[in-house]
């Protein structure tokens, strides 16, 4: 038995607003297990507030509900680790292996011949660009994160932002260095923090990417 | 909760293992049936227990989730990843061996 549109809102109050849940992917994923267990039980002839209740049993009630979103908030954030951890191992084994030389052999290149590359004009607005779009990525990532609960509260993955924005303040500052010292930085250590800063953001983009896949692949049903 | 609520917690993940191995992909609420089903109602998942146990066994990397629109809302199907596939060998075959063990025991016969 299909439930009403007035059922469903029902069931999406009683999960937000009494029961106080914020996770969008956990109160997806609980509307459907609501859904399915009333429509099952309205099939038998139970009224729909006592089939709701019923169910709401089964999860340990509000309490219940509470602690659930707060394990899920935890195991997701272990499991995105994981999942960065792999990703990023990953380049360093065939066949992306391959990437992370190439990628490190022009930028070593680069600097060799161009050891002011990275002040010149066209450089630095190439570089004032990608900064904007990626900072824009960033920006929608924190929004995301804040309204699914992704990773919220979880000291590593603030621990992983920090240590990126420190990073990243760390390479555009190279733009502000005097000549001087710029030339007499060796271009194995502007290699070095080239290739860290290209495969952590390589690694986070493609995590964000599987998760978002994740999520909600649209079929006709 | 009785003993056999007990019971079942403490073999939950072997449970749910052992289910995706036979079907491709389960949702939540299909696996709580499934299990109803299979034990003609002598067994049943509660939700506060089964939805932990799937969140972790996806956090562990042994299960995959894929998200689609089933009547018009969001079902979140669960499915083994390649390293899922071997733990569930590996666990089913460890809760056999335990089990086996606790036969042995319960079918004791007092020495004389």
């Amino acid at each position: 038995m299909a439930l009403t549109p007035d059922q469903l809102t029902a069931i999406d109050r009683h999960l937000r607003k009494e029961n106080w849940l914020l996770n969008e992917d956990l109160i997806a994923e609980l509307t459907d297990h609501y859904a399915n267990g009333i429509a099952d039980q309205l099939a038998t002839g139970v009224p729909f507030e006592l089939a709701m209740s019923d169910i709401h049993k089964g999860f340990g009630g509000r309490k219940g509900l509470l602690k659930m979103e707060e394990d899920y908030q935890a195991t997701q954030a272990k499991g995105n680790m994981r999942l960065l951890r792999t990703i990023l191992v990953s380049y360093f084994s065939m066949p992306r292996l391959g990437i992370t030389i190439l990628f490190s052999l022009v930028i070593y290149g680069l600097n060799v011949m161009f050891p002011l590359l990275l002040k010149s004009d066209y450089t630095g607005f190439a570089l004032a660009t990608i900064a904007f779009i990626s900072y824009c990525f960033a920006f929608r990532r924190l929004l995301y994160w804040n309204k699914t609960g992704f990773g919220r509260n979880d000291l590593a993955n603030l621990v992983l932002q920090g240590f990126n924005a420190l990073f990243l303040s760390f390479f555009y500052l190279r733009l502000f260095l005097p000549d001087k010292i710029l030339l007499n930085l060796h271009p194995a250590l502007t290699t070095l923090l080239g290739i860290v800063f290209f495969l952590y953001e390589a690694s986070t983009l493609e995590l964000l990417m599987q998760h978002k896949s994740n999520r909600l692949k649209r079929v006709k049903s | 909760m009785n003993s056999n609520q007990q019971l079942l917690k403490g073999s939950l993940s072997v449970i749910i293992l052992k289910l995706l191995e036979e079907q491709e992909r389960m949702y939540g609420y299909e696996i709580t049936q499934k299990v109803k089903a299979l034990t003609a109602g002598q067994m049943a998942i509660t939700e506060g227990a089964l939805y932990p146990a799937l969140h972790k066994l996806e956090a562990e990397g042994l299960l995959t989730t894929e998200t689609q629109v089933v009547e018009g809302r969001a079902r979140k199907y669960y499915s083994l990843t390649k390293d899922g596939h071997s733990e569930a060998v590996s666990r089913i075959s460890e809760l056999g061996i335990m089990l086996e063990n606790l036969q042995r025991l319960l079918t004791l016969k007092p020495a004389i």
